[in-house]
């Protein structure tokens, strides 16, 4: 019983370690370093119509999207204004790595989703732990932050 | 209707949640000790075993590395300095016992030091209720000495208590330091997704706030041991390492440590074969030992991290006298400080989380 508990466990850490590569934010990183980044993440698993956050919560965990839908959206006079769609693999709350402000809308759950949750602070942690795979990681943020910023530029300029 | 049901859900929680926890400590009241120093253990040497991970060095390799030097450097101290400890602690013991011998009410005049008591009696005449005569009876009060000789692991009685202390500890902390992550993980995974980043929160900021604070006070009751132990060696005092170990351990109580610290100190000189001037010598070095602690060590290390009115520091120092003894003033400040810091964040990311 136990002894299937466990192999269990280690074929779910085997999954996960394997999913985490086709997220972009960690596509860089080598099996070892995806086995060490594993150990700070939590598996959330979430109800249709849960919410995961809402507007103005502290900014604590970074959420990978693994399985499942999720709304973002904002609040205005008792009506939701979805602002965007999130679909596996695609994460979110990234924006609290980098400002301490809270969270800049609310995402809640549109079918039953499994999420992947890492605390701000063991990312910070990480980074500072195994440097050669942070780089990766932060390089690859700059990146996507770029991309978002010369994407808006198009569509302003349109 | 339905804010009622959840907030009878709440109470009920809370209550249950608070008598699991006082069951808790009642079924564990007796390992409790072993307990509380493997986490400190643990907390000293958790930064070297994640800093060997770094190095991808499994942590059981590492741990059991550090267990080897850890243990090469006991046999080592073990066989130079254990027989000089315990000589120290008979000795002190000695000197205790020779002091509660006396059948009549002990006061400073009986024990030859006229001039001590000269001066103490002058100093209560001019502070009234400092009542010193009366805090060194109480200390060296025989239930009380007894209590503390039962709570300090060094002075443990039996061999029986020795052993199980030596195995009990190393395991607890080898699993604490093994799987500290997996520990964190499965409580934190327990908790529902309404609550889970909330209390994400409040344990990051706590370990924030209190452990932070708790390293830079272990840090200092180190030095000023250190520094003690070293400045007792120079002067040639008998038993200076477990004088300086006394000295270091009072330290953290505020304001009155220092004062506590020295008695025994005091008492081995004026009772033990030195002569009696070097009490004035220590009385000097301990001041310079006090300046540099207050004036550079404490708010260096822990002035930074506490944030607590020092007048509340005074008064808790003297409740928890008042409450628990010496143990009591010495855990005082941090039990407090502690309390302080979860209630205040926890009120702040009650809110922050809407919750209330």
């Amino acid at each position: 019983m136990k002894k299937e508990k466990e192999h269990n466990n280690l074929t779910e850490e085997k999954e996960l370690v394997k999913f985490l590569s086709s997220v972009t934010l960690f596509e860089k990183l080598t099996k070892n370093e995806r086995k060490n980044l594993f150990k700070y993440i939590y598996v959330r698993k979430f109800k249709t119509g849960e919410t995961i956050f809402k507007k103005n919560y502290p900014n604590v965990v970074l959420y990978i999207l693994k399985q499942g839908e999720l709304k973002v959206y904002l609040e205005k006079e008792d009506k939701e204004i979805e602002l965007n769609r999130l679909k596996p693999t695609e994460f979110f709350g990234e924006i609290g790595l980098f400002l301490d402000d809270n969270r800049t809308a609310s995402v809640k759950a549109v079918t039953d989703s499994v999420l992947l949750a890492i605390s701000k602070k063991d990312i910070a942690d990480f980074i500072a732990r195994f440097p050669r795979a942070g780089v990766k990681v932060l390089y690859k943020f700059g990146e996507l932050l770029s991309r978002n910023l010369i994407n808006l530029n198009k569509t302003l300029t349109v | 209707m339905i804010m009622e049901r959840s907030r009878i859900i709440k109470i009920i929680l809370f209550v249950l949640s608070v008598a699991l926890i006082i069951i808790g400590f009642w079924f564990y009241k007796f390992i409790f000790s072993y307990i509380v120093v493997s986490f400190i253990i643990a907390y000293l040497l958790l930064p070297i075993i994640n800093y060997a991970e770094n190095y991808q060095i499994p942590r059981t390799l590492s741990i059991l590395v550090v267990y080897l030097i850890i243990g090469i450097l006991l046999v080592l101290i073990s066989n130079l300095l254990i027989p000089k400890l315990v000589q120290q602690a008979v000795d002190l013991a000695e000197i205790i016992q020779k002091l509660l011998r006396q059948e009549e009410t002990i006061s400073l005049d009986s024990l030859g030091l006229s001039k001590l008591s000269l001066f103490f009696q002058n100093l209560e005449s001019r502070i009234p209720g400092l009542e010193m005569e009366k805090q060194i009876k109480n200390f060296i009060d025989s239930d009380k000495i007894n209590d503390l000789f039962n709570q300090i692991p060094l002075f443990f009685k039996s061999v029986v208590n020795i052993m199980a202390f030596l195995v009990v500890i190393p395991v607890i902390v080898f699993f604490i330091l093994k799987d500290e992550r997996k520990f964190t993980r499965m409580i934190f995974s327990s908790i529902r997704n309404r609550y889970f980043e909330f209390f994400l929160h409040l344990f990051e900021r706590i370990e924030d706030n209190f452990g932070k604070f708790f390293r830079a006070l272990l840090l200092e009751t180190f030095l000023v041991a250190m520094m003690s132990i070293i400045g007792l060696l120079i002067l040639g005092i008998p038993n200076a390492i477990i004088l300086g170990i006394i000295v270091g351990l009072a330290n953290p109580i505020k304001y009155f440590g220092p004062f506590i610290g020295a008695i025994p100190t005091m008492l081995v000189i004026l009772l033990g074969p030195t002569p009696d001037v070097y009490v004035f010598y220590i009385a000097i070095m301990f001041l310079i030992v006090q300046q540099i602690d207050g004036l550079i060590l404490f708010p260096w290390l822990v002035g930074k991290s506490m944030k607590m009115h020092p007048l509340w520091v005074l008064l808790t120092v003297i409740a928890g006298g008042y409450a628990f003894g010496i143990l009591g003033m010495l855990f005082a400040v941090p039990v407090v400080f502690l309390v302080k810091t979860v209630v205040e964040v926890s009120h702040k990311s009650l809110k922050e989380f809407e919750i209330i």
